[in-house]
């Protein structure tokens, strides 16, 4: 009787440790207890010694394990050596619908944990419209029945044991690497930290080579970081190197592992800045704003970037900075860094750039800030029939155009003028039959599309007052303005603007 | 009568032939290298999903893991490293690591190839009173020496392609589509005799 009651486990003494089974149907990281009992039960019926939950929540917990269903070589060597089990089984649900049509789908993989190698896997699906028979004699209805069903189904071909079919295989593994940097200049300095897996013995007894070019460094092994260090200069020719390493120990297999690239760069970016705006001379004016294009010659990512503007006098108005990514436009509204408008004159507009490994490249182009309006007088003098019109235009940017309008009260035009050059004697016939309401409207604009537009009324034997304090209609900074003019005669009339 | 009897009989079968015959679309097999490569160790590289299903790429992973591990002729390499390699090297998982880092990924894990893929469909649709999954799969292998691809192959089949007779047969799931989607990659690799490990 006593033989009878013995567990089958034993029989075997296979140790198995079920890893809490992800459950994919939850979304990320979801969990599902009840299947994880299941396979332990029917582990453990197989003959298995399967390893508490609490111990291997125990283990995960202490070596913050926190993903579900997957499971890197440390752990599972670290499984090996902590919790003396030979086997781990992976297991996930990749799709459980509880809703009809009923669904489950189990994932399984048996990992041995002396080389962490996976040694058998199972994908098993079911559903209750495939297992509608007939006279739905094997339908099944119950969800706990069929999580039971799927579970059985994927062990019933698991493997006792496989160490004969599968040769273990120890390897000194490299675990973690870290490599920096990436991009260097030519004589440079170049570290790397190499962390090796659990199954080198003795980590002092053993030797890590790195090649690099015609470099073989051998790497110290640093006690405190539990890592083998190394430095080196870096190369001076300007490509890509592969960098490799050997293990070696005793009773270990050393092969040529690559375990990062680095790249020499000793090129600056060549750099081309372009500025968009009106020309005038050679000159790119600025109104109201400037686009700045940066463009790289050849494309390459870059560290960090500076932009800077300064005046004739050197004294530097604007700083911008920024890293990784060049934007592809900057646009200046000339103003300094506080904000204020910065005053008519030429400019400089810098921009800096460092490449990943440090290298640096510039690029500046000159513009000219110009916001003042078109100066002109203009003077007219009414007849009976005709009206005649002097312009002079005082404007440092060249005149594009002018135009002038007669008219009535009501706002029609009754007479207008235009032309591309001042004029000092313009006649424009008048026929109305009434003269005293009439009004004048002018309107200028400069090569840079700075424009005034003036109504005037005709003012008799009285002193035109200047206008520096008047306001433009349009965007209210209107400052154009001629000294004071006195124009004689009873019908003859002035103004400047 | 006996007349109307035969064709009553022989049309429903004309019929499901048809209907058989248009979902048997086959796999796109298409090669960048005709240079045979021993392999008896493969590294699986997280797939790209883009589509909208949740988890979609765990689910496929963990059905190719396990059908090229349950063909017993491959060592294949953890999930677990290959994540952790990732993470290591900066990878997202949603992008194409470059050729420089699949060599790298390849040495590190000791792989003579890498699979990688994309999942471009993958949905299920409410069809009647059974559910019809969708799923679009390209998988591409790369050399593990030099980080360009070997072969890849484009595969696209819904859940009504497996019917048999009424809803029998239909896969209603997308793991079970999935797990017959990646049946039918590996079998024409292994009619084309791409993946071959000789000791």
């Amino acid at each position: 009787m006593t033989i009878l009651a013995t567990p089958v486990s034993r029989c075997y003494a296979m140790t198995i440790a079920v890893l809490p089974v992800e459950d994919l149907s939850q979304g990320d990281n979801g969990l599902n207890l009840a299947i994880t009992r299941t396979l332990e039960e029917l582990l453990a019926d197989k003959g298995f010694n399967v390893s508490s939950q609490a111990e291997v929540i125990t283990f995960m917990v202490k070596n913050r394990v926190r993903r579900l269903g997957v499971l890197s070589s440390p752990y599972i060597y670290r499984l090996h050596t902590e919790l003396q089990v030979d086997y781990i089984l992976l297991a996930s649900i990749s799709q459980q619908r509880t809703a009809p049509p009923f669904a489950l789908n189990l994932n399984l993989q048996l990992i041995r944990t002396k080389d962490a190698r996976i040694i058998w896997a199972k994908t098993t699906e079911q559903s209750d419209v495939n297992r509608v028979s007939i006279l739905a004699l094997s339908t099944l209805r119950d969800k706990a029945e069929i999580e039971y069903q799927v579970a059985s189904d994927a062990l019933s071909t698991i493997p006792i044991n496989t160490e004969q079919e599968l040769p273990i295989i120890p390897q000194a593994r490299i675990e973690y690497v870290q490599l920096s940097p990436q991009i260097v200049k030519p004589g440079e300095k170049v570290n790397c930290q190499i962390k090796l897996g659990a199954t080198t013995t003795d980590q002092t007894e053993t030797t890590v080579s790195i090649f690099v070019g015609e470099q073989i460094i051998e790497a110290q092994y640093d006690s405190q970081a539990s890592a083998f260090m190394a430095s080196w200069l870096s190369e001076s020719n300007n490509k890509q190197y592969t960098v490799t390493a050997t293990v070696s120990a005793d009773n270990q297999e050393s092969r040529e592992v690559i375990i990062g690239k680095y790249q020499v760069d000793s090129q600056p970016p060549l750099l081309k800045l372009r500025v968009r705006g009106q020309e005038l001379n050679g000159l790119v004016i600025l109104q109201k704003k400037v686009r700045i294009i940066p463009a790289l010659q050849s494309p390459e990512p870059i560290s960090r970037w500076q932009l800077t503007v300064h005046n004739a006098e050197g004294r530097q108005l604007v700083n911008e900075t920024g890293s990784k990514t060049l934007p592809p436009q900057f646009t200046w509204w000339g103003q300094e860094q506080n904000g204020t408008q910065v005053k008519d004159g030429i400019y400089a507009i810098e921009l800096s750039i460092w490449d990943r490994a440090g290298n640096w490249a510039s690029s500046q182009e000159s513009i000219k800030v110009f916001r003042k309006k078109p100066e002109m007088t203009i003077a007219m003098k009414k007849q009976p029939h005709t009206l005649a019109v002097a312009l002079n235009y005082y404007g440092e940017i060249p005149l594009a155009y002018w135009r002038l309008q007669v008219r009535d009260k009501t706002g029609t035009i009754l007479a207008e003028r235009s032309g591309s050059e001042e004029s000092n004697k313009i006649i424009l016939p008048l026929k109305m039959a009434s003269q005293k309401s009439l009004k004048y409207r002018v309107y200028a604009q400069d090569m840079l599309g700075n424009y005034i537009q003036k109504d005037l009324t005709p003012k008799t034997n009285k002193k035109i007052k200047s206008n520096d304090e008047e306001k433009d209609e349009d965007d209210g900074n209107f400052l154009a303005s001629v000294g004071d003019k006195k124009i004689a005669g009873e019908e003859v009339w002035a103004e400047d603007f | 009568m006996g007349r109307r009897f035969l064709s009553l009989l022989i049309l429903p079968i004309i019929g499901g032939l048809i209907l058989a015959g248009c979902g048997r679309q086959a796999p796109h097999l298409q090669r960048y290298s005709l240079n045979p490569i021993q392999t008896c160790r493969v590294g699986i590289l997280p797939l790209i999903n883009k589509t909208d299903y949740n988890q979609g790429d765990k689910i496929l992973y963990r059905i190719l893991l396990s059908q090229l591990v349950s063909q017993q002729t491959w060592d294949i390499t953890l999930e677990g490293d290959v994540i952790d390699l990732y993470r290591e090297l900066h990878i997202k998982p949603w992008t194409h690591p470059s050729p420089g880092q699949l060599q790298i990924i390849a040495s590190r894990l000791n792989a003579d190839i890498l699979i990688g893929g994309e999942i471009l469909q993958m949905r299920e649709t409410m069809e009647g009173n059974y559910i019809n999954p969708h799923i679009e799969l390209q998988l591409s292998v790369y050399n593990s020496t030099t980080g360009t691809r070997l072969w890849s192959t484009y595969h696209k089949k819904q859940g009504t392609d497996y019917r048999k007779v009424m809803h029998f047969g239909i896969n209603n799931s997308v793991s079970q589509l999935g797990h017959n989607i990646i049946k039918e990659i590996l079998l024409l690799w292994k009619e084309e005799a791409l993946l071959q490990c000789q000791d």
